[in-house]
C-alpha cells in the first residue's frame, strides 16, 4: 500500500510540474504573439524561442519561422517551418510559408525524380506522428488482447472463431503500427535533415580543412539530408544527388 | 513607184551619216584632280591631269611642299554613244608630302591641241603628325624590318564610345614567310571582328620608300570600364629568305598602346542607354483606330551607329487594358570599319481588351552622342488610341474581360498561428513512454487473468470433491477469523460461530443454503464422518443454548478451541 501510494503521490508531482511548465510555455507564446504584432520581431522570436526550449509546439516553431523571416534570417525561418511540418505535417500555413521561403534562397537545385516514395515516408514517419502512432498502437494491442479475452470466456464456437480472427487482425496491425511508432522515435530521437545558416557554406569532399577539397559553396537556406557525421562535421546529401561534407557548426539539424 | 521609195530610203539613210561624222568633234576641257584632300606629311598623294575630248604634252609640274616620286601613269579612254564620240586621257603622278602646313597646288594653264585650258587651284590639307597612328606606325616602320602596328581610331573616348582597332604587318623586307602572330586580348573592351578578305601584302609609298602592309585584322571595341586601358599583345614570328639556300628568323611585337576612357558625363538622364557615335529612335504604330482584342503592333527602332547589340528592351508600361506581349527582337546589323551600323527594332505585339480611347503611354529614353559630346532626350508615344467594340456583339467583346487573372501586388508570408493547440513539455516524453508500456501491458495481463480464471473454473469442474472440501476448508477459515473477531462479545461470537460451521457444513456436503437442514447434516456426517457426529451436534446444540442463556455455556474461546478442534479431526476422518 505504501509503495502505492509513494507512485501515485510521484505521479501527482509530475503531473503539477507538467501542468506548471505548460502555464510557463502559454505565457511565453502570448508574449511572442503581441511582440510580433506590435512588430518587434527579435523580442517575438526570443519569446517562441523560450517557448520551444522548454515545450515542443507547432505553433511556436511556426510563429518562430515567421518572425526569422520578418527578420531576414531565411536560413532560420526555413528551420523553423520544417520542425513546424515535422509537427504538423499537412499544415497549409507552414507549407506555404516555406515555399515562400524557398523563394528567397540563393541556391536552385533540381531534384532527383525519385523524391516521392521517400517525401511519403518522410511524412508518414515525422515526429508529429509520434502521438497517433502511439495511440494507434494502443488501441489495437488493447483490442487484440480484448478479442482473446472474449474468445476466452466465449461457450459458443462460432464466437470463439470470431474472436480468434479479429485478436489475430487487430494483432497483426498493431505489430504495424509498433513498427511505424518506432521509426517515428528513431526519427524523433536522431534528425535526417539539416539546413545552412550561415550566408555561404563551403561543401568539402572530406570531413576537414586540410587536405581535402571545396567541392562547391552553398547558401543560407539549402536544406540536405545527414548522411552521417562526426562530432565537427556533417555528410549532406541534397536534393540533386550531390554529396559532400559541412561544417557542423554552419548548420541547424531540422 | 516601189523604184522611186527605194531611192528614197537610201537618200535619208546618207543625210544621216554625214550627221553623225558632223558632230564628232565635242566639247573639250581639262582639270587637275588629287586623290586625297587631308594627308599627312611623309605620305603620298597622287595629281590627275584629265583631258577630255583633247591632248597635251604636260612635264612634271613642280609644287611646292611635294615633292615628286614617280610617274606618270597614263590612262586613255574612248566611247561611242547617241552618235557621238568622245574620249578621255589621264595622267597621274604621284608626290611625297613633305610640307608641315597646307599646300597649295596652284591653277595651271595647259596647251592642248583643242585650245588653252586653265585648271583650278586647291589646297591640300597636311595635318598635324600628333594623335595619328599611321604616322606614328610609318615613323616606327622605317625604322625597323618588319613592324608591327595597332592603328586606333580614337585615344581618347567615353565608356561605350566605339574605337576602330587596326592590326597591320609593316614589312621592308619583301620576302617575309608570316609563320604565326597573335592577336590582342583587348582586355577592358567588348570587341566586335570585321570582315577582311584574306591578308595579304601590298605595296604601300612611306616617306618615299616602298613598303609591303598587310592588314590582318579590324576590330570595333566598345570600352567596358572607364581609365586607360592598354592594348598590347600583337606579336610575330616569321622567316625571311636572304639568299637561294639561307634565310633566317625574325620576330616583332607592336608597340602598347593606350586608350584613355572617362566616364560618361554628369549628369546622366533616366533610361540611358549608353554611348553612341550616331543613334536615332523611331516609334511606329501598326494604327490607331481598332477594335478589342484585335492585335495591333507597336516598333520601336533605334537606328544608328554604336553597340546595337547592348541595347536592351526598353521599360514601358502600358494600361492594364491592354494585354502586351514579349517583345520580337529583329537585328540588322553589320560590323564595319565605323563600328556596328544599322538597327535594333523592338516589336511588340498587343492586344486591347477593353473599349475606349487611350494614349500610347510615354517612353523616355537617352543616351550620350559621341559625335557631338553630349547626352540627347527622346520622349515618345503619346499617340491617340481608340479601341471599338466592332460589328460582333458587344456582350462577346465584353465577356472576355468579364474575369481576369488576380493581380499579384505583394506577396508575404502568411499571419503567425495566434492560439497554440496544445503545449507538450519536453519532460514529459519519459512518463509518455512509461504510460504507453503501462497501457500496452494491461492487454496481457488482463488477459492472463482471464485465462489463469477459466483454468480454475475447468479444474473445479473435473474435481467436484476436492472443490468442495477446497471451499468448506476457505469457508471456515473465513468464518473462524469472523468469530474470532467478536470473541468478546458473546452474543455476536454465538452467532457468527454457529452461521460459521453451517457454512462449513454446506460447502462440505455441496448442498445450497435452502438444501441445509441440521437433522439432514447431521445423518449425513453419521454417515461421512461417525466418530464426530455427536460432538457436532453436542456443540451445535449448545450454540443454540448459548444465544437463548448466554452464561449457561462454556466460555467463548473453549467453545472457539473445541470447534476448530472439531473441524481439524472431521477434515481428517473424511478424507478417509
Amino acid at each position: 500500500m505504501k509503495q502505492l501510494g509513494m507512485i501515485a503521490l510521484m505521479l501527482v508531482l509530475a503531473n503539477a510540474a507538467a501542468a506548471s511548465t505548460v502555464e510557463d510555455c502559454e505565457a511565453q507564446f502570448e508574449a511572442g504573439n503581441a511582440a510580433y504584432e506590435a512588430g518587434s520581431f527579435a523580442e517575438a522570436a526570443e519569446a517562441y524561442e523560450a517557448v520551444l526550449a522548454e515545450c515542443r509546439s507547432f505553433e511556436a516553431e511556426y510563429n518562430l519561422a515567421n518572425a526569422s523571416f520578418k527578420l531576414g534570417q531565411i536560413g532560420r525561418s526555413i528551420l523553423h517551418y520544417e520542425r513546424a511540418l515535422q509537427l504538423d505535417p499537412n499544415n497549409d500555413d507552414a507549407r506555404a510559408n516555406l515555399q515562400l521561403a524557398n523563394t528567397k534562397v540563393t541556391d536552385r537545385i533540381e531534384p532527383l525524380p525519385t523524391q516521392g516514395l521517400r517525401d511519403l515516408w518522410e511524412r508518414v514517419v515525422a515526429k508529429g506522428r509520434l502521438g497517433f502512432w502511439s495511440v494507434t498502437l494502443l488501441v489495437l494491442w488493447l483490442g487484440g488482447f480484448g478479442a482473446l479475452s472474449w474468445r476466452l470466456l466465449a461457450r459458443e464456437e462460432a464466437m470463439r472463431r470470431i474472436a480468434t480472427t479479429m485478436a489475430a487482425v487487430l494483432l497483426a496491425l498493431s505489430v504495424g503500427a509498433g513498427f511505424l511508432f518506432s521509426a517515428t522515435l528513431h526519427r524523433d530521437d536522431m534528425s535526417h535533415e539539416a539546413v545552412i545558416l550561415t550566408p555561404t557554406a563551403e561543401i568539402r569532399n572530406a570531413p576537414q580543412t586540410t587536405n581535402s577539397l571545396v567541392l562547391f559553396i552553398l547558401h543560407e537556406g539549402t536544406k540536405g539530408r545527414i548522411l552521417s557525421r562526426t562530432s565537427d562535421w556533417i555528410e549532406l546529401e541534397f536534393a540533386n544527388g550531390s554529396v559532400g561534407w559541412v561544417a557542423a557548426g554552419q548548420v541547424a539539424e531540422v | 513607184m516601189t523604184h522611186e521609195m527605194n531611192w528614197m530610203r537610201i537618200g535619208w539613210l546618207w543625210i544621216a551619216l554625214i550627221g553623225s561624222f558632223g558632230t564628232w568633234a565635242q566639247e573639250a576641257s581639262a582639270e587637275l584632280t588629287v586623290d586625297r584632300s587631308t594627308v599627312l606629311r611623309g605620305e603620298s598623294v597622287q595629281l590627275t591631269f584629265t583631258f577630255n575630248n583633247c591632248d597635251a604634252n604636260i612635264t612634271v609640274p613642280a609644287i611646292a611642299g611635294l615633292k615628286y616620286a614617280y610617274g606618270p601613269a597614263k590612262g586613255n579612254n574612248v566611247t561611242f554613244g547617241n552618235g557621238r564620240r568622245s574620249s578621255q586621257s589621264m595622267y597621274t603622278y604621284t608626290y611625297v608630302v613633305t610640307a608641315e602646313n597646307d599646300v597649295q597646288v596652284p591653277s595651271y594653264s595647259i596647251q592642248t591641241n583643242k585650245g588653252t585650258f586653265q585648271t583650278d587651284a586647291f589646297t591640300i590639307r597636311v595635318k598635324k603628325p600628333g594623335n595619328s597612328a599611321s604616322n606614328r606606325g610609318a615613323s616606327a616602320v622605317l625604322d625597323r624590318e618588319v613592324a608591327m602596328v595597332i592603328d586606333l581610331s580614337k585615344r581618347n573616348v567615353v565608356v561605350g564610345e566605339p574605337v576602330v582597332a587596326t592590326l597591320q604587318i609593316y614589312s621592308q623586307m619583301s620576302g617575309l614567310d608570316v609563320r604565326d602572330y597573335s592577336i590582342p586580348e583587348f582586355t577592358g573592351f567588348w570587341k566586335e571582328s570585321v570582315d577582311l578578305p584574306n591578308p595579304s601584302f601590298e605595296p604601300r609609298l612611306l616617306n618615299g620608300r616602298r613598303i609591303q602592309v598587310a592588314t590582318v585584322g579590324k576590330f570595333v571595341l566598345f570600352p567596358q570600364q572607364t581609365g586607360e586601358l592598354t592594348i598590347d599583345g600583337f606579336e610575330l614570328t616569321g622567316y625571311v629568305r636572304t639568299s637561294f639556300f639561307n634565310g633566317r628568323n625574325v620576330a616583332a611585337a607592336a608597340d602598347p598602346v593606350t586608350v584613355r576612357v572617362s566616364p560618361l558625363p554628369a549628369p546622366v538622364p533616366a533610361a540611358h542607354l549608353g554611348a553612341f557615335k550616331r543613334l536615332d529612335v523611331e516609334l511606329k504604330a501598326s494604327e490607331l483606330e481598332f477594335e478589342a482584342n484585335q492585335a495591333f503592333t507597336v516598333d520601336i527602332a533605334f537606328k544608328g551607329n554604336g553597340n546595337l547589340k547592348f541595347l536592351r528592351e526598353p521599360q514601358w508600361e502600358w494600361p492594364r487594358d491592354f494585354e502586351v506581349f514579349d517583345p520580337e527582337v529583329k537585328d540588322r546589323i553589320s560590323i564595319e570599319d565605323v563600328g556596328e551600323v544599322g538597327s535594333r527594332t523592338f516589336h511588340y505585339v498587343i492586344i486591347p481588351r477593353t473599349t475606349g480611347t487611350f494614349n500610347v503611354p510615354e517612353l523616355r529614353v537617352s543616351w550620350y552622342d559621341a559625335a557631338r559630346g553630349e547626352h540627347v532626350e527622346r520622349q515618345l508615344g503619346g499617340e491617340s488610341l481608340t479601341v471599338t467594340a466592332g460589328n460582333g456583339t458587344p456582350s462577346a467583346t465584353l465577356s472576355y474581360n468579364s474575369k481576369s487573372d488576380i493581380q499579384i501586388l505583394n506577396q508575404d508570408i502568411r499571419y503567425i498561428q495566434l492560439e497554440a493547440d496544445r503545449f507538450v513539455p519536453l519532460s514529459a516524453g519519459g512518463w509518455m513512454k512509461a504510460g504507453l508500456a503501462s497501457g500496452l501491458s494491461i492487454g496481457p495481463l488482463q488477459w492472463l487473468l482471464l485465462w489463469a480464471l477459466r483454468r480454475r473454473k475447468d479444474a473445479e469442474a473435473r474435481d467436484i470433491k476436492g472443490t468442495r472440501k477446497r471451499q468448506a476448508k476457505s469457508r471456515i477459515r473465513k468464518e473462524l477469523r469472523e468469530a474470532q473477531k467478536s470473541i468478546d462479545n458473546p452474543a455476536a461470537f454465538h452467532v457468527a460461530l454457529g452461521h460459521g460451521l453451517e457454512a462449513y457444513l454446506i460447502a462440505k456436503l455441496g448442498w445450497s443454503q435452502s438444501q441445509y437442514t441440521r437433522t439432514g447434516a447431521l445423518t449425513a456426517l453419521a454417515q461421512a464422518a461417525p466418530t464426530t457426529q455427536p460432538e457436532w451436534q453436542s456443540l451445535l446444540e449448545a450454540l443454540d443454548l448459548a444465544r437463548y442463556a448466554p452464561g449457561s455455556t462454556a466460555p467463548p474461546q473453549t467453545l472457539y478451541d473445541q470447534a476448530v478442534n472439531l473441524v481439524e479431526r472431521t477434515e481428517k476422518e473424511w478424507k478417509s
